[in-house]
């Protein structure tokens, strides 16, 4: 016993050695005051810069372009991520990547951001709809509901379908804190024309289909892929990922309405340090060959007019134009919580 | 001091902007009510079952092995089990829906080991000689448990707040396992946050939470400590033969099986990028470091609590303190301009020493602060009584706190992601995996990171075990 714990203790003094060691590499890494290559702090989220993402691509190919250090932070998502920036006012951040257009306009609010330049190039049409000057949109997806079946499925009205479903099989993600949630309960709104009584009532038959409600997309999407559900609420271009693990079973549902749409947005804060060499990341990241690399690694679709055969695979979803949704947005409060009162 | 710096410049921000809380009070009651309602049952299925579980205990000679098996839940991040109890839910036909009773089931499956083992030492160290007694004069097995438990219940209801404290205070669970009827305070101050950015009303619930703990703490009040000997007594005859072997497969199965079915194809797809093994490598050691680096914080918090023995107070607000609101703490440290490590591990050790403490500090305090009088009466220097004295007695103890506290900051994911935003840890790695489609390469890294907890379980616990032989502890 006192040998197998004096070897713990060696192998504990080892590591905590190395560990140190790389601490204090990294430390010194980054404050290095010899460092000749200007730095880019770019904020975006964690499925964007992990080593399966598009970020580390991404990284070293602007590098190696514009001879410089770019640094990707995880700074979470919407509200938190705005709120960081608030709080942090002396904290650098060059880029932020991965708004999306629900919470555009409490960006614009709460902090000043830099007038974008937009390069020449074919864009999508999604692209045209894009009407702010300080965000660019890099990619997009239509949403809607994935499953698993052997035909593809036919395009049917989301009152139907909601009502054909069996009970409790749909996986989503709250709309109270998750963006995707929040389309879908913008969505629903909008279809109920607007109105908060046809809005509730579309809520009493959803209520009952609803069987989880996870935090955010990655938990609801993943009960959905082990099979705890029948449908998950996500990303048209999920299929994009499922095609490339030969999964074929996984279809999705076409909306007679059409699909909201999600955007990811790009901007630049007045607070930069490195302006020049952000909008040069901007240019970057909606050239051909990075759009290719956010469709084969955030399995997004591109802003740009681009011919890939996985592109081609994909279902061509009507999507859903929402009238008027920023005023959709200004009530969100109030659609959320008429949505939490309702789908418990 | 240092449990409420980092608070003060956070709520030297709120004042300077002014913000009114957008939070309902109505809410907050009916949450809070909740929350009571839901750690209350909980902790008594905890119990229950720990209770169970000791039973089975006693018939087992050598407990060790099934030490680690039973501490493992409370110690792997809680959406893997849930997923692995919703599959057997599936397979058996049972629907496992959001609501009270999931969030029971899933915290009654992370804590009833945890449970059972505190109930197996508590009374074999607190009644092991009165058995010993009560086995010669003929008694029987139920008449000892009955006795047993009746005698036990002040100490018994101290192991039961701790748990209520963790059920109380529980973010992931009730977050997708909760719905509306099992949401906590935890969640509301989350939703707070990321909904509405309302850092006011954020606020207010995380003092709420810990106002509604407190409270409970002055209505428990702990006579005695917890443990006292450390003598083995083998009681085969009390335990039920099986039962823990029973139990410990259950738990283990419904919590881990459905890690293991992804292995196989989440340890190719880790393999086949070169990236992924470099980064797994050295975020091993930055772990590794972390866990060990907050443990020795925790080892000299609580020595420092010791040292200052004469105080009461300062070892009441510890207990009281335990009920702090993660997301908030998160948020706090983020204003901060300092060095994210400094961050992370002055972070850790508010948010997982007080909780730690609850279960190991009383214990040791009252042990020792009726010693702590008479040397002082008897007129030997603080310093020279803390360090020949008190300190011995109290080490083996305290290394096993700084043990969970090491195991804990090791899983830690939910407060390291709102502090920093790089990939620091294997916890956060794991966290950022999860984001992506990749859920069979985070099972492998959970796996991965489960095995490290109980590396370093094992290294406290054993260090622990020998500064109790070392120093002689018996009574």
């Amino acid at each position: 016993m006192k040998k197998a714990v004096f070897a713990l203790v060696i192998i504990t003094i080892l590591f905590s050695g190395f560990g140190l060691y790389h601490v204090f590499k990294k430390y010194n890494r980054f404050e290095n005051p010899n460092a000749a290559r200007p730095q880019l702090i770019v904020y975006t989220h964690s499925s964007f810069m992990d080593i399966y993402g598009p970020g580390p691509q991404i990284e070293e190919a602007f590098e190696k372009e514009c001879i410089c250090d770019l640094k990707f932070i995880d700074a979470g998502g919407g509200q938190m991520l705005l709120e960081k920036l608030k709080l942090s006012p002396n904290q650098r951040v060059d880029v932020v990547l991965g708004f999306d257009q629900l919470i555009l306009k409490t960006a614009l609010l709460s902090v000043g951001w830099r007038k974008l330049e937009v390069p020449e190039q074919t864009y999508h049409p999604i692209f045209k709809n894009n009407h702010y000057k300080t965000f660019i949109p890099y990619d997009w997806s239509p949403m809607t509901f994935i499953t698993r079946s052997e035909k593809p499925y036919e395009p049917t009205a989301f009152k139907d379908f909601i009502n054909s479903v069996p009970n409790a099989s749909l996986s989503i993600s709250r709309p109270s804190i998750s963006t995707p949630g929040q389309l879908l309960a913008f969505w629903v709104y909008a279809l109920s024309g607007q109105s908060k009584d046809g809005f509730k009532d579309l809520l009493g038959v959803l209520k009952n289909k609803i069987k989880f409600q996870g935090p955010d997309w990655s938990a609801s999407y993943g009960l959905f892929r082990k099979k705890q559900a029948r449908y998950g609420w996500s990303f048209l271009t999920s299929l994009l990922y499922h095609s490339e693990k030969a999964e074929t079973e996984y279809k999705a549902v076409p909306f007679t309405e059409g699909s909201p749409v999600h955007l990811d947005y790009v901007g630049i804060p007045d607070s930069c340090l490195s302006c020049g060499l952000a909008q040069s990341f901007v240019d970057f990241l909606l050239k051909p060959e990075q759009q290719k690399i956010l469709v084969e690694k955030n399995y997004m679709q591109p802003v740009v007019q681009l011919d890939l055969p996985q592109l081609e695979q994909l279902p061509d979803l009507k999507t859903y134009n929402f009238e008027n949704m920023d005023a959709i947005v200004d009530q969100r409060t109030e659609i959320i919580n008429i949505w939490e009162s309702i789908i418990q | 001091m240092y449990f409420l710096l980092p608070f003060a410049y956070f709520i030297f921000l709120l004042i300077d902007r002014s913000q009114s809380p957008k939070i309902h009070l109505l809410s907050l009651l009916t949450i809070s009510g909740l929350s009571v309602f839901q750690a209350f049952i909980s902790s008594l299925c905890i119990m229950f079952i720990g209770a169970l579980l000791t039973y089975g205990l006693m018939a087992v000679k050598n407990i060790s092995r099934y030490k680690v098996f039973l501490i493992l839940p409370a110690m792997t991040p809680s959406l893997f089990i849930m997923t692995s109890c919703m599959g057997w839910a599936q397979l058996s036909g049972f629907e496992l829906q959001p609501g009270l009773l999931a969030v029971v089931l899933i915290h009654t499956l992370i804590n009833a080991g945890f449970a059972g083992l505190l109930i197996h030492e508590l009374i074999l160290s607190r009644m092991g000689s009165q058995w010993q007694l009560a086995r010669i004069e003929g008694a029987g097995r139920w008449q000892l448990l009955k006795a047993s438990f009746s005698s036990l219940k002040s100490e018994l209801l101290i192991i039961t707040a701790g748990f209520f404290l963790f059920c109380f205070t529980s973010f992931s669970v009730p977050l997708i396992l909760g719905g509306s009827f099992a949401k906590t305070l935890e969640v509301l101050s989350y939703e707070q946050l990321v909904l509405n950015a309302d850092l006011s009303g954020a606020f207010i619930v995380s003092i709420f939470q810990m106002l509604i703990y407190a409270s409970l703490f002055i209505l428990i009040r702990q006579r005695r400590d917890l443990f006292l000997s450390a003598k083995q007594f083998d009681f085969k005859d009390y335990g039920f033969p099986g039962l823990a072997l029973i139990l410990t497969l259950i738990i283990v199965a419904l919590a881990y099986s459905g890690l293991i079915w992804e292995l196989p194809r989440g340890v190719s797809e880790l393999f086949t990028n070169k990236n992924a093994i470099d980064l797994l490598q050295y975020l091993t050691a930055r772990s590794i470091f972390y866990s060990l680096t907050s443990g020795f914080i925790a080892l000299v918090l609580a020595s420092f609590m010791l040292f200052n023995l004469g105080n009461p107070l300062m070892h009441k607000l510890m207990v009281a303190f335990g009920a702090i609101s993660a997301s908030l703490l998160g948020i706090s440290f983020f204003v901060w301009n300092i060095d994210v490590q400094w961050k992370l591990l002055y972070a850790y050790s508010i948010l997982y020493f007080p909780i730690a403490y609850r279960f190991y500090g009383p214990a040791v305090f009252s042990k020792l602060y009726g010693q702590n009088q008479i040397l002082q009466t008897l007129g030997g220097s603080q310093w020279q009584n803390f360090t020949h004295i008190l300190l011995p007695q109290a080490l083996p103890s305290f290394l096993r706190l700084a043990g969970l506290v090491a195991v804990w900051t090791l899983g830690d994911f939910a407060l390291s992601s709102v502090i920093t935003g790089e990939t620091e840890t294997l916890a956060l790695f794991t966290k950022t995996i999860l984001s992506s489609y990749r859920t069979e390469v985070a099972s492998v890294l959970c796996v991965f990171l489960l095995f490290l907890c109980i590396l370093i379980y094992l290294l406290f616990e054993g260090l622990s075990y020998v500064s109790r032989k070392r120093l002689s502890i018996e009574h």
